[in-house]
């Protein structure tokens, strides 16, 4: 197909064994070793077309984005120039944290394509590992490494006010935050086109939260959060899916959502796509596996991951505290006492901003446009809608009454009543057989 | 007084210095060019063009400071200046020949004239920001023309550079931190402020000069000239004169410029942009962070107050822990809310009885609205505790000190009503923050504004305060309470500010209504 006047034109599996022919940098990833080559396309999100290209002398995956939502068509532009932005956050990121991010190998701006690092199996989708119930003992530790050294260093506390502003001015071109802004803070709180959501059972539960006053209110304050506070280099998307892990190791991906947002919002959500994970797993529950303890493993890694990136990032903050970050400087915040205090004010303030984002996150999974493979693998629509119930209610009360909770432990306290109304509901549904007995 | 003798220090070829010792104050005057001098490095590196001349403004007080002007002793390294890069672009800087010269060249110009350029007189007044102004009148016409200043010298010490002002007033930007060896938005400013003129101008008409002209190379607006018997706000305010319409005026400023520029009124896309562009005017939105936010509490070279009076509440300021995490809180470059002015004191005002005019928006950026409202209100409180040393055998200014409380109230109260109007009119347009199909019923939309503006009174009262405190013990003061010749006098209308800014730093979460806000200030006012 003959390039667009800008350049661009749409690859498939035989186009990319061409392009690659003409890329020096990708052939020499191939120890130019074209025989044999095996060219396969993976992408399963919403946006873009994923290949992973290998070969017997090296391997790599080339990611392209249409000027359009993949899975809705061409009725939902989007600008492709969000290749670029998420070729910068790699870079940042892969610079801030080598170890949890695949390196970026070529980049072509007009092609809105980058190849990178392919993540050999066992690597998988951590989504997919949650819904089968598998354990990752390092999953806390890594991704709380992940964010504290990706928010802290590029935060103001790192940064002068001179180079966040230039990075800032970046980033305001990434036109993939109306999407969010659209999807995460607005469409499930009105009638949108594209919602849905588990019916009939869920219809009420829908409605009441177009319905909720309040919701509506607290929501409004983090979008106006989202579109204005430029606090950090953010990486936009960071639920389950945008994580492939093995026993050992951990990758983020996808950093295509990347600009210069609050904190809260990649930390929310990660810890809200694992209570929504959390949530399913009465959903997945068999007579072989009843998922209890894989259920006290994802509380356990939820409450370690906060308390860990807790920890990492006010150590970031006390190594750099005499550094050229403009926020605290040293001369003004000269006693240990007032250094804590204004560290725990801080902290506090990102407690509760993640925990609002992370609820509303949850929130428009459910009743949104793009819901989770956590609950849609659950083939018992009924069983399905009764964890996505609490779910909700969960992140509803977690959105409303964030500002009273001070610790991950009693967010924990939060997800377990819920989900000890749930086994009671479950119970007596199944009492009542409205819901198939497990067998 | 210090006496400046730059002579001394540019021992290199090409520096014509003189100095005009007059009325205590000290001029100088820079005519030529110069290459090359530094310790270190080579003359490309650091050759330096100085092409600046400056006189003494005219319309300012006669009390100068120059504490913070004190150069470091020999040897020293000069760094290039942006000038050097903006002579390469284009840029000369005019005085009186060359401006006749660049109007006679610029149609735009002429036509403000009328074409006649018989009879044409050119004053020069500067604005103490390190511009030149000129005001430029002919019997067919009339503008200002305002034109950075590069100015002359930069002197490296350890991270900060000394930036000797020519044009000397009561300095908002003493010194600027030098990033490397490159100065890339100071220039700029004229461009910011160009766009800040032009927005805030189509916003309202009414209260903004229009813009005649601008030459970006050449770092020049030209724009209209408020004649005699326009005034800066902040010399009525210290003469005792009552401005009728000053709080009906400012509060229409206000609304609109902060609400068309917010998410309120933009889509998310068009705020994005707006905001990448004005990211460029970091330099002075960094400056404001240091001389506001951050100086004040710390012991900070430039510091400075009535001495030996307000010696401990310096200090308590400096040693003062809740004080410090309230202003922490201050997020001040992190918010992108809405384009404020950035510099919105009462020395950006010009006024007449029936005109009020806002000028100097070139630190204009995307940033908390709370900025600019406590700017304005702050800088009112100030004046208000002010008129105690104003007052004289004549007049006690009791009845000046009651108008100016009712002007603050009458101020925010008005702001209030005109910005929740506006939001109410424009509730179904393409502003993203509130959507009409979400806050889809009428008391979901008030209570949804209720708390947005009870925020954002907070926020008012909370920068306004911080401003307040670095007028006091900060580098910078306001002639309101220089201009009180007695020294205990003076220090005792600041510690009354001061008191005053420090209780609304802390408890302005409990304030709901600005009389509340009037009640502080009454109280202290009456110990």
């Amino acid at each position: 197909m003959e390039a667009a006047d800008d350049g661009f034109r749409p690859l498939d599996v035989e186009a990319v064994v061409e392009y690659i022919k003409d890329t020096p940098a990708l052939l020499a990833l191939l120890g130019e070793q074209l025989e044999g080559l095996s060219v396969k396309e993976v992408g399963d999100g919403n946006l873009n077309f994923v290949y992973i290209v290998s070969g017997p002398g090296g391997s790599f995956v080339l990611k392209q984005a249409l000027p359009y939502v993949r899975s809705v068509g061409i009725s939902w532009p989007m600008s492709k120039e969000r290749t670029y932005f998420e070729m910068l956050a790699l870079k940042e990121h892969g610079r801030l944290c080598p170890y949890h991010v695949p390196e970026v190998y070529h980049f072509d701006r007009p092609m809105s394509l980058i190849a990178m690092r392919y993540l050999q199996p066992p690597h998988i989708i951590l989504r997919k590992g949650l819904i089968a119930g598998i354990e990752y003992p390092l999953l806390a530790q890594h991704m709380s490494d992940f964010m504290a050294r990706t928010l802290f260093f590029t935060s103001l506390l790192y940064h002068s006010t001179l180079e966040h502003r230039k990075a800032v001015a970046e980033f305001c071109g990434n036109e993939l935050c109306r999407l969010t802004e659209q999807v995460v803070f607005s469409d499930p709180y009105k009638v949108a086109q594209y919602n849905r959501w588990t019916s009939p059972y869920l219809d009420h539960d829908a409605e009441a939260i177009r319905e909720d006053d309040t919701l509506k209110i607290e929501v409004a304050g983090l979008k106006s959060m989202f579109c204005e506070r430029a606090q950090a280099m953010i990486h936009g998307d960071l639920h389950t899916g945008s994580v492939m892990v093995t026993n050992d190791s951990t990758q983020v991906i996808d950093s295509e959502f990347a600009f210069y947002g609050p904190m809260g919002y990649d930390i929310g959500a990660f810890l809200g796509n694992l209570i929504l994970a959390f949530f399913s797993q009465d959903g997945h529950a068999n007579k072989d596996d009843d998922r209890e303890a894989y259920k006290r493993w994802i509380l356990k890694t939820i409450e370690e991951t906060w308390d860990l990136f807790h920890q990492k990032f006010v150590s970031l903050w006390n190594e750099n505290i005499d550094g050229h970050g403009e926020a605290y400087l040293a001369d003004i915040y000269n006693k240990p006492e007032l250094q804590l205090l204004a560290q725990k004010k801080y902290m506090i303030d990102l407690f509760h901003d993640s925990i609002g984002f992370g609820a509303a996150k949850m929130i428009r999974r459910i009743v949104g446009v793009a819901h989770v493979e956590d609950f849609e693998s659950i083939a018992d629509t009924s069983r399905r809608a009764f964890c996505e119930r609490d779910a909700l209610n969960c992140a509803k009360t977690l959105l409303k009454e964030r500002c009273k909770l001070e610790t991950i432990g009693q967010v924990i306290s939060v997800i377990e009543e819920t989900s000890a109304r749930l086994a009671v509901e479950i119970g007596r549904a199944c009492y009542h057989h409205e819901v198939p007995l497990v067998e």
